[in-house]
C-alpha cells in the first residue's frame, strides 16, 4: 500500500508541472493588467511598477520566477491587497470552507436518503415528484434562488439575517458567536444544498438501481433477510463505491468558494475575492489561487484512487 | 403509462401553483410589509422620476417615525454600509476607494477637499512662493491618537516614503510633485530629500524642480503617518515591512481602528485626541455590503445607511418609500463618452466630428438608460466643480445641421443613401463592450440616428477587457467608454494633452497642450479657472470626444443620523467627526 501511495504521488508531479505551465501561459495571454488600469499615473511610473511586479518579464522568465517561489510555498504577491497571495487565501478561504463543508455534509446525507428511496420505489409517485423537484431546483440559477430566499425569509418575514457572517456591532463571544454565525449560515447553506443535492440524488439513485438488480441482492432476499438489511447493508454499501470517487473530487470544491452565492449572501469567502482579482487583473492572486485549486483537484484524484483501493477488493487485485 | 403521465401532470400543476402564488404575492405587495405604506393609487405615478425628486441634492425623509426598531435601538453606534475594504490601511498604499474611506477616518491630511473640489486648509495651511516653486506648509496643533504631537518631521517622513525606490503604491509622486533632490534620494545618492525641509516643528518647506499644481494632490491629500510608530518599518530602498503595518494603523484622524474583520466589518472608536474635537458618535462601523442587498440592509435597520446603492430609478423610489431615509443624490465623479480615433481619416475634419454630435440624440440615449438620473454633458467636467463652465456649444440634436455639415465636408449622399467621398462609403465601426446597459440603448439609437444622416453605423461588441486591449493598441474607430473625474481638473490632461498617458484617441491640439502647461504652473484659482475654461471650450468645439452623460451617486442615511453634507468631491468621511445620532 505504501509503495502504491508513493507511486501515485510521484505520478502527480508531471501533472502539476503541466498544469502550472498552462496556467502561467493562459494568464500571461489575458489582455489588460492591474497597473494600466490606474488612469492617474504616468507612463514612466506604470513601466516602473510593471518592472517591480515582474509583469513585463517574458513568459518563460515569469514561469521560472514564479515556480521558484511556489517551491518555497510562496504563491506570489497580490498587487491589489499588497500582501502575499498565501496571506490573502488564508484570510478568506476558511469562511468558504465552513459553508462548503456544511453544504457537502447536508447534501450528501439528503442525496443518499432520497436517492435510495427513489431507487427502491422506482417509478412510484414519490420517485416522480422527487425527480421533478430535483430538476426544477437544479435548473434555477443560484442568484435567483438566493435573492428569492432573501426576499422571503430575511426581508419579508425577517426570520434570518440578510447576509454577512455575523451581526454587525453585536460583539458576541463564545457560544453566542457560534450561534450567530450558524444563523447567518442557514440561508446560503440551504440555497447551495438545494442546488447541489439534485445532481447527487440522481447519481445515488442510478448507482443504487444498478446494485439492486444484481443477483446477490436477490440471494439476500431469498435468504429471508429483512428488506431494511438488504437495502442498507448489502445494496447501499456497494452502491456507495462509485460515490467515494465523487468524494475525492469534492475536495477542491470545498475550497473553491461559491462565487455567486457568496456574493449574494455577502459571505466573506474566497469566491468574491477571486472574482475581484479577475476584474482587477491581480495577476498573481488569479494565478496563485487557480493553481491552489488545481493542486487540490489533483490531490483529490489521488485520494479518490487510494480510497477506491481500500473499499473495493476487486481493484486491489488488479 | 397513464399513471406516469398523471404523476407528471400533477407535479407540474403543483409547481405552477407555487410559482403563481409567489408571483401573486409579489404583485399584491407594493412594498415591504414590515413598514406600513400609504399606497398611492396605481397609475398615478409618472413613468419618469416622481415629481418631488431632487436629482441633485438632498431628499429629506418624509416620515422618520418609520425607522426600523433595530436601527433605533443603537444609541451610541452608527453602522454604515460600504463595499468591502481590502485591508490596506496605510495612506501611501491605498488603492481602492473603500480603503481610502477607512484611511480617511484614521489619518489626517494637510489639506481638505471642499464641496466644489478645491482645497481648503485642514491639518495644515500652505503658502506658495512668487516663483510657484516653493510651498510652505504650517501645521496646526494636533496630536496622533497615541497622544504624541504631529510635527514637521512626521510630514517629511510620510512624503519621503513616496519617493522611495521600493515604493509600489498608486501615488505617482515623481510626475505630480517633482521635489528637488528626490531623484538623488531614489538612486541612493542622498540620505534624505533636500527639497523636503523641516524649518521648525510646525513648518515644512517643500521646493519643487518646476511649478506643479498637481503636487497639492500629493502633499495635501496623503494622510500623515507618525514617524515614531512607522520608523521601524522603514528602511530606505526596502519597504517590505511597511506592509506588515497595514492592520495596525496609527494616525491623527477622528477615529481609531478597533477591529477589522475582512469582508465583514471595520469597527472604529472615536479618537479623543482628534484636533477638531472628539467625534460625537463614539462607535462607527463600516459594514461590508454588496449591491445585491445593501438596500435591504438599510430597510431592515441592520445598517444606518449605505454609501453605494446604485442610482437607478427603482432604487431611488424604493428608498423614498422607506420614508425614514435621507437620500443624497450627487453627480458622479465620472462621465460617459464616445471616443473617436483622431488618426482615422474620416474623423480628421472638424465638421464631420461636429455632425456626429449634432446628429446623435444624446438626450434620448441618456433618458433611456438612466430615466432622468443623468444629464447630457458637453465638457469633461462636473457641473459642481469650481472649474466648470457652461459657455460652450450645447450641440442640441439637429439633424438638418448635421446633414449640412457633412455636405460641406464633401460627404455626398450616394445612390444607396449612404454618404460617400472620394469613392469611399461612410461606415463607422463602433467598438462596444457587452454586457453594458448604456450600449444596449446607445447602439439602436445611434444606428437609427446615423442612418438618417446617411452613415452606416456598424456595432462590434466584445468583452470589456478585449475592448480595452483594442483601444490600447489604437485599433478602433469609435468606442463607448466612461472616465473618472478628479477634484483637481489638471488630471484630465492625461486624456487631452498630446501624448498624454490616457490619450488613446490621438487627440492633439497645440493650444490645449499649452493651456494645460500654464494651468499646472499656476496656483491661483481664478487664473486657473480661465485656463480650464478655454480648454473646455476647445475640446467642445473640436469634439475631442463625443461627451455623453454624467449619472448620479447616492448616499442613503437613516434620518436618525444627521450631519452629512457631501458633494461629488467631498466624501461622507469628511463629515464623520460631525455627524450626530438623534
Amino acid at each position: 500500500m505504501t509503495t502504491q501511495v508513493i507511486r501515485r504521488l510521484l505520478q502527480t508531479i508531471p501533472t502539476l508541472i503541466g498544469v502550472s505551465i498552462v496556467l502561467v501561459l493562459i494568464f500571461h495571454l489575458i489582455p489588460g493588467n492591474f497597473v494600466d488600469s490606474n488612469p492617474t499615473i504616468s507612463k514612466e511610473r506604470a513601466t516602473e511598477l510593471k518592472e517591480m511586479y515582474g509583469l513585463n518579464d517574458p513568459v518563460h522568465i515569469k514561469y521560472i520566477k514564479w515556480t521558484q517561489g511556489v517551491l518555497k510555498g510562496d504563491l506570489g504577491y497580490s498587487i491589489s491587497h499588497k500582501q502575499p497571495v498565501t496571506t490573502i487565501i488564508d484570510r478568506y478561504v476558511w469562511n468558504s470552507v465552513l459553508i462548503a463543508g456544511a453544504v457537502m455534509v447536508l447534501s450528501w446525507i439528503i442525496a443518499i436518503i432520497v436517492g435510495v428511496f427513489s431507487a427502491v420505489r422506482q417509478h412510484s409517485f414519490f420517485d416522480g415528484v422527487i425527480t421533478f423537484l430535483v430538476f426544477a431546483v437544479m435548473s434555477l440559477p443560484s442568484f435567483f434562488l438566493g435573492l428569492l430566499a432573501i426576499k422571503l425569509f430575511a426581508v419579508d418575514m425577517r426570520i434570518f439575517p440578510i447576509g454577512g457572517m455575523t451581526t454587525t456591532g453585536a460583539n458576541y463571544e463564545g457560544w453566542a458567536h457560534v450561534w450567530d454565525v450558524l444563523e447567518h449560515m442557514i440561508l446560503p447553506v440551504i440555497v447551495l444544498t438545494a442546488l447541489n443535492v439534485g445532481g447527487l440524488t440522481r447519481y445515488f439513485r442510478t448507482s443504487m438501481l444498478d446494485v439492486i438488480k444484481q443477483d446477490f441482492i436477490r440471494t439476500a432476499r431469498a435468504k429471508g433477510l429483512k428488506e431494511r438489511t438488504v437495502i442498507f447493508k448489502h445494496a447501499l454499501r456497494n452502491a456507495m463505491i462509485p460515490a467515494i470517487t465523487l468524494l475525492g473530487f469534492e475536495i477542491p470544491s470545498l475550497f473553491a468558494g461559491a462565487m455567486i452565492t457568496e456574493s449574494i449572501f455577502n459571505w466573506p469567502g474566497i469566491g468574491g475575492v477571486f472574482l475581484d482579482a479577475i476584474t482587477a487583473r491581480d495577476y498573481f492572486l488569479m494565478l496563485g489561487y487557480t493553481f491552489f485549486i488545481a493542486f487540490l483537484t489533483i490531490i483529490g484524484n489521488v485520494v479518490a484512487d487510494l480510497m477506491y483501493r481500500v473499499v473495493d477488493p476487486r481493484v486491489r487485485m488488479k | 403509462m397513464k399513471k406516469k403521465l398523471l404523476i407528471l401532470l400533477s407535479a407540474v400543476m403543483a409547481f405552477s401553483l407555487i410559482l403563481s402564488a409567489c408571483g401573486g404575492g409579489d404583485a399584491a405587495k407594493p412594498a415591504d410589509p414590515g413598514t406600513k405604506v400609504e399606497t398611492p393609487a396605481e397609475g398615478e405615478k409618472p413613468a419618469e422620476g416622481d415629481s418631488g425628486l431632487n436629482t441633485e441634492g438632498l431628499n429629506k425623509a418624509t416620515d422618520p417615525s418609520k425607522a426600523p426598531a433595530t436601527a433605533a435601538a443603537r444609541k451610541d453606534t452608527v453602522i454604515l454600509g460600504v463595499p468591502a475594504p481590502s485591508g490596506v490601511f496605510h495612506p501611501a498604499y491605498e488603492e481602492s476607494s473603500y480603503d481610502v474611506w477607512v484611511n480617511d477616518l484614521l489619518f489626517t491630511t494637510l489639506l481638505e477637499i471642499q464641496k466644489d473640489g478645491s482645497y481648503a486648509p485642514h491639518l495644515g495651511d500652505y503658502k506658495v512662493s512668487d516663483d510657484n516653486k516653493t510651498i510652505t506648509f504650517t501645521l496646526k496643533d494636533a496630536k496622533f491618537s497615541d497622544g504624541k504631537p504631529v510635527t514637521a518631521d512626521d510630514v517629511v517622513f510620510t512624503l519621503t516614503l513616496l519617493y522611495d525606490k521600493s515604493y509600489d503604491g498608486p501615488s505617482d509622486a515623481f510626475a505630480y510633485a517633482p521635489v528637488v533632490g528626490a531623484k538623488d534620494y531614489k538612486e541612493g545618492k542622498a540620505q534624505s530629500i533636500s527639497g523636503l525641509k523641516v524649518v521648525d516643528p510646525k513648518t515644512v518647506e517643500i521646493t519643487l524642480e518646476k511649478p506643479s499644481v498637481l503636487s497639492l494632490d500629493v502633499f495635501g491629500a496623503t494622510g500623515i503617518l507618525p514617524k515614531h510608530v512607522y520608523e521601524s518599518a522603514y528602511k530606505p530602498g526596502d519597504l517590505s515591512k511597511m506592509k506588515d503595518t497595514f492592520l495596525n494603523p496609527v494616525g491623527s484622524g477622528p477615529y481609531t481602528l478597533e477591529k477589522f474583520v475582512p469582508k465583514q466589518e471595520v469597527v472604529f472608536k472615536a479618537n479623543p485626541n482628534y484636533f477638531l474635537g472628539a467625534p460625537k458618535v463614539p462607535n462607527l462601523i463600516y459594514k461590508a455590503t454588496t449591491e445585491e442587498t445593501n438596500l435591504q440592509l438599510v430597510q431592515t435597520g441592520e445598517t444606518d445607511g449605505d454609501t453605494f446603492i446604485s442610482a437607478t430609478l427603482d432604487n431611488v423610489e424604493a428608498i423614498r418609500e422607506f420614508g425614514f431615509a435621507d437620500l443624497m443624490l450627487n453627480p458622479t465623479n465620472g462621465y460617459g463618452f464616445i471616443g473617436l480615433n483622431h488618426k482615422d481619416e474620416k474623423f480628421s475634419d472638424k465638421r464631420v466630428r461636429q455632425a456626429l454630435v449634432y446628429g446623435l440624440n444624446r438626450q434620448d440615449v441618456v433618458d433611456g438608460v438612466y430615466q432622468g438620473l443623468a444629464d447630457v454633458i458637453n465638457i469633461p467636467q462636473s457641473k459642481v466643480s469650481w472649474a466648470y463652465t457652461d459657455e460652450v456649444n450645447k450641440y442640441e440634436y439637429d439633424l438638418e445641421k448635421a446633414k449640412a455639415l457633412l455636405d460641406e465636408a464633401g460627404w455626398k449622399v450616394g445612390a444607396d443613401g449612404i454618404r460617400e467621398k472620394d469613392g469611399k462609403k461612410f461606415t463607422i465601426t463602433f467598438t462596444a463592450s457587452t454586457p453594458n446597459t448604456v450600449n444596449e440603448v446607445l447602439i439602436p439609437i445611434a444606428k437609427e440616428n446615423y442612418a438618417q444622416l446617411g452613415i452606416d453605423f456598424v456595432p462590434d461588441q466584445m468583452d470589456f477587457n478585449a475592448l480595452l486591449d483594442k483601444v490600447e493598441k489604437g485599433n478602433f474607430e469609435m468606442v463607448f467608454l466612461a472616465s473618472a473625474l478628479t477634484p483637481n481638473p489638471q488630471i484630465s490632461q492625461g486624456t487631452f494633452r498630446t501624448g498624454g498617458n490616457q490619450n488613446k484617441y490621438f487627440f492633439s491640439n497645440p493650444r490645449v497642450d499649452e493651456l494645460y502647461k500654464l494651468a499646472n504652473e499656476e496656483f491661483d484659482l481664478e487664473k486657473r479657472k480661465a485656463y480650464y475654461k478655454e480648454i473646455y471650450q476647445i475640446t467642445n468645439e473640436e469634439v475631442a470626444q463625443i461627451f455623453l452623460y454624467q449619472r448620479r451617486d447616492t448616499l442613503t442615511t437613516n434620518s436618525r443620523i444627521q450631519g452629512f453634507d457631501t458633494s461629488p468631491y467631498k466624501d461622507f468621511t469628511a463629515d464623520a467627526a460631525a455627524i450626530q445620532i438623534q
